[in-house]
């Protein structure tokens, strides 16, 4: 085992600078300019909630329950009815947590959330729910449900009674990403949070150091987007000459790949790995670092997928609370409860009830907001190939899995393997995003299709349009 | 340190070696779906326990002093 410290970087004298009233000071203001273009005029919210929870521990968790109010009424005061439905949630939560002490909450929740979407799509169009209200409802159940399900399992765990002011934040979706709860529940920030000045001023330096990254890699994601694909950006100088995208875009790839030589798809495929990979990091990075900023030290959700050797490890090390949130609620309780079978069975049953099962779940109620907003077209189209990329990801991740058992310690590999091994990881994944890309509904076949053509099997596209009857 | 704790930290340094697995504070392990695996298979084939029996959260699994309390809380 080799240990690393990541709690106490080896930065004294930054901590130390960071730990007194103008070095606070400065990490407000640096947050608010730097969280600026993500959350506009609430970054200035945030600073100063940054600085009210790093002037006394015990504010801490007020201010940043404050601060999630604050912000879930910006975000929902203009639509009462999704204020209405937020609040309705949480006190039925509150409610509830206080009742129930053991048994099945859990599956009420989920069966209650099926039955509020199921109610949603039906009553869509009629005076009281307009088509964009009724998605902009379906938008908010993902994000509440999982961050329930992770306050349920929390509040179930404790004996006393816990004050809810201090861990509201945890249930309120002020971090909107899809449904996933970064920083998990109530029980794992609370592990995470800063317990004294030094651990408070390590927390808010890898905040900083978060933000810049961030940064970088917005502006690398612009750059790579205007160079690959001609997309135009403001973070570029508008000086800066334009020029013919080398590369198609991922739409236009599924449309007509066989109008592009077959390195031009390849490298559109990585381009879009990549593409996904520098979003997905500054996205995550900025919202760690608003939690890391606030005290609690939570882990990177992204850490460097593009150096991972195996499918496991990309996994993990892509989008690391979408991958805890599958591990609890599916993974683990799954591995458990089959403990008569060999660990190999136990291991690709549970992985595929992760990866497959509770993928195609999760994205199911994600996509609920295209059915309630009547493009049942769209839906379909998402899910179908939704049920693909879960099931080749299972297949992927049970694979690696199986190996990783056979082989539990890993070889030391030449640098020649190892980029090889990377190589073959990026592949895997890159194709896999063909089953990925959202965007405009796209039928299955020119999915199929894309694959066939990137090993140069060209197949009549027009007799695929002719058959699918578009 | 104690028996079982001594036996537990070779048992969790044999299934990370050759890995870089990060401690943080308070001793714990930013232990991968793998490890946790093995860490569940250790715990019922050494102490017989049925873990799912019991309200076992991943995260209970991934300090040492965790698994001394789940061990404590489970024998």
């Amino acid at each position: 085992m080799q240990p690393v410290a990541v709690e106490h970087p080896k930065l004294p004298r930054v901590e130390f600078v960071a730990s007194t009233p103008p070095g606070r000071l400065w990490i407000a203001v640096f947050s608010a300019v730097a969280l600026a273009p993500s959350f506009g005029y609430l970054a200035l919210v945030f600073a100063a909630a940054i600085g009210l929870a790093s002037f006394r521990k015990t504010w801490r968790r007020p201010t940043v329950s404050a601060l999630a109010v604050i912000v879930c009424l910006f975000e929902f005061v203009p639509r009462w009815q999704a204020l209405a439905l937020a609040t309705c949630w949480i006190a039925l939560l509150l409610v509830w947590t206080q009742i129930a002490r053991k048994g099945r909450t859990v599956p009420w929740l989920h069966a209650i959330s099926a039955l509020l979407l199921a109610s949603i799509c039906v009553s869509r169009g009629t005076s009281f729910l307009g088509g964009v209200t009724a998605g902009t409802l379906c938008a908010l159940v993902p994000e509440l449900l999982w961050r329930s399900h992770y306050w349920i399992k929390w509040r179930l765990r404790q004996t006393g009674q816990p004050p809810v002011w201090n861990n509201l934040f945890a249930a309120l979706p002020f971090f909107a990403a899809g449904g996933v709860p970064f920083g998990k529940g109530p029980a794992y920030l609370a592990k995470h949070e800063a317990a004294g000045p030094t651990e408070l001023a390590s927390s808010q330096i890898e905040g900083v150091k978060l933000l810049l990254l961030a940064g970088l890699w917005r502006v690398a994601d612009a750059a790579l987007q205007w160079i690959l694909w001609g997309i135009p950006t403001s973070w570029l100088p508008a000086w800066t000459p334009f020029h013919r995208a080398p590369l198609p875009s991922m739409e236009l790839l599924m449309r007509i790949p066989a109008s592009f030589a077959l390195w031009q798809r390849w490298a559109a495929l990585y381009g879009e790995l990549f593409h996904a990979v520098l979003a997905l990091a500054w996205f995550g990075h900025t919202i760690v670092a608003a939690f890391c900023l606030l005290g609690f030290h939570i882990p990177r959700n992204t850490q460097s997928p593009l150096t991972a050797t195996t499918i496991v490890d990309f996994w993990g090390r892509y989008y690391f609370y979408f991958k805890e949130l599958l591990m609890d609620f599916f993974f683990f309780p799954v591995f458990l409860k089959t403990s008569r079978l060999a660990v190999l069975w136990r291991t690709m049953l549970a992985t595929a009830a992760a990866a497959f099962l509770g993928n195609l779940y999760y994205h199911a109620v994600l996509y609920s907001p295209i059915l309630a907003a009547g493009d049942t077209r769209g839906f379909r189209s998402l899910l179908s190939a939704r049920i693909v990329y879960c099931g080749l990801l299972a297949a992927g991740l049970c694979a690696s899995m199986a190996r990783a058992l056979k082989q539990p310690q890993p070889r030391t590999a030449s640098p020649f393997r190892r980029a090889a091994q990377v190589f073959v990881v990026a592949t895997f994944f890159a194709l896999l995003h063909v089953w990925n890309y959202g965007g405009p509904p796209i039928p299955m076949e020119r999915r199929l299709h894309l694959w066939k053509t990137l090993v140069g099997v060209e197949t009549n596209l027009r007799a695929i349009q002719f058959q699918s009857g578009r | 340190m104690t028996d079982r704790q001594e036996h537990l930290t070779a048992f969790l340094a044999s299934i990370t070696a050759g890995r870089n697995v990060p401690i943080r504070a308070g001793g714990e392990l930013q232990l991968d779906s793998l490890a946790l695996l093995q860490v569940v298979t250790y715990l019922e084939q050494e102490y017989a326990i049925r873990l799912s029996d019991w309200d076992v959260e991943p995260d209970d699994l991934r300090s040492v002093n965790g698994i001394l309390a789940l061990i404590e809380r489970c024998t």
